[in-house]
């Protein structure tokens, strides 16, 4: 059924990538928006993703599956994005501790507001790492095909991109059992 | 005392990658831990948070207003450039498949030459009447597309009430008149402003509104049918 759909893509059929719209829209349009962290930028970040869909379509043969591919052009997208836009980023502690004690005790609960301004304050690798894993549930070897890194490399972007989290919402959040 | 390693064990725990002994070695020092369980419980909140965090769904006008006037754009400007002459004999290329068609092609092709070259004298006011033309044509075109939307899922569902056969024909017609509507789309995003594109186009789409009515006439399914 997909294959069909990509050919129409192939011969330019508009209705085609409206149907890929439908099916794939809303979980594109979240990682858009996640990774921007404002709905122009997502809305922006879309049209693109579906030009370059457009561009790209002749050259997809198949090897990686339709959708991978096409979360591959998303983040690629995004990520570049945020790059040339030099996006603001709320500040968070750059170093990433790699030794000592904890310095914070648990936060008792994840308040979304906050959450979404800590993901919005991560670089853009780890950002799209959490939202893929966390948010939207993929695997890491899907993340891991999709931003052409290895298992590995995804479960550390992971990895770090959690501690940059806790640590934020750790500052950013009352607690129950005392501040660092 | 807790550290850096324990945190990745604790990732490492959560992500279901800790097997055997070290699992077993992590559970006894979380029995007995407290600072430790408590990291877990900060991991395991910050996990639960992100994945109430459900995808946003984009504004409903985003495909009609952004995506496929960019995606129109592009093939306008890219794949099929009016006045090209590779987008000409492409486009030809594909019609003459259908030899019905050829005729009405080669005359729609000249009439949009002709109405290219008329448009290097437009003057303003007539750009404003070209403009409006072209919005109530992309209008026309958007209810088209939502009849057809409605129709098609109408039949889709009636579908299964269909012997075999019938569902044979029918998708096999409606895959036809579909590749006639993206040879029409085709040529209208070449030429949007010839009018015989558009009434090439807008034809193909009231045949397939046409053929979807028609056949819903034949339902409920009586043998004769």
């Amino acid at each position: 059924m997909e294959e069909k759909l990509i050919e129409r893509c192939k011969h330019g059929d508009v209705r085609a990538f409206e149907d890929i719209y439908n099916k794939y829209g809303s979980k594109l349009y979240g990682m858009c928006l996640r990774m921007s962290g404002n709905e122009a930028d997502a809305e922006e970040l879309m049209q693109e993703v579906f030009v370059i869909l457009l561009s790209k379509i002749k050259a997809f043969r198949g090897d990686a599956r339709f959708s991978t591919w096409l979360y591959r052009i998303t983040v690629n997208t995004c990520i570049s994005h945020l790059r040339k836009k030099k996006f603001k980023q709320v500040p968070l502690d750059d170093e990433i501790e790699t030794s000592g004690s904890l310095r914070v005790a648990p936060a008792p609960m994840a308040h979304r507001e906050s959450l979404k301004r800590g993901i919005a304050g991560l670089p853009a690798g780890y950002r799209a790492a959490v939202i893929m894993h966390d948010i939207q549930g993929l695997n890491h070897r899907e993340i891991a095909e999709i931003m052409g890194i290895s298992v590995g490399a995804s479960k550390s972007q992971l990895f770090k991109a959690r501690r940059k989290l806790r640590d934020y919402l750790n500052g950013a959040m009352p607690t129950t059992a005392g501040g660092s | 005392m807790v550290d850096h390693k324990d945190e990745i064990l604790i990732q490492q725990y959560l992500l279901g990658d800790l097997e055997g002994p070290e699992r077993e070695a992590f559970e006894r020092r979380l029995r007995s831990e407290e600072e430790l369980v408590r990291l877990l419980e900060s991991y395991t909140t910050l996990s639960n948070g992100l994945q109430s965090l459900d995808d946003p769904e984009p504004p409903a006008d985003l495909w009609a207003r952004r995506i496929r006037p960019a995606i129109a754009e592009q093939l306008h400007g890219t794949t099929d450039r009016p006045g090209s002459v590779l987008s000409f004999l492409g486009t030809l290329r594909s019609l003459f498949l259908q030899p019905a068609v050829v005729v009405t092609a080669f005359v729609v092709v000249i009439l949009g030459i002709t109405l290219l070259l008329q448009q290097q004298f437009i003057s303003p006011r007539q750009e404003d009447n070209y403009e409006r033309a072209m919005s109530n044509i992309q209008k026309l075109r958007d209810q088209f597309l939502a009849e057809l939307d409605t129709l098609a899922m109408e039949m889709e569902r009636r579908k299964p009430m269909l012997s075999p056969e019938l569902r044979k024909v029918y998708d096999q017609t409606l895959k036809d008149i579909d590749e006639s509507i993206a040879k029409a789309e085709r040529f209208y995003f070449a030429y949007p402003d010839n009018s015989d594109a558009v009434q090439f186009l807008f034809a193909a789409y009231e045949k397939k509104v046409e053929f979807i009515e028609q056949f819903k006439q034949l339902e409920p399914l009586s043998p004769e049918a």
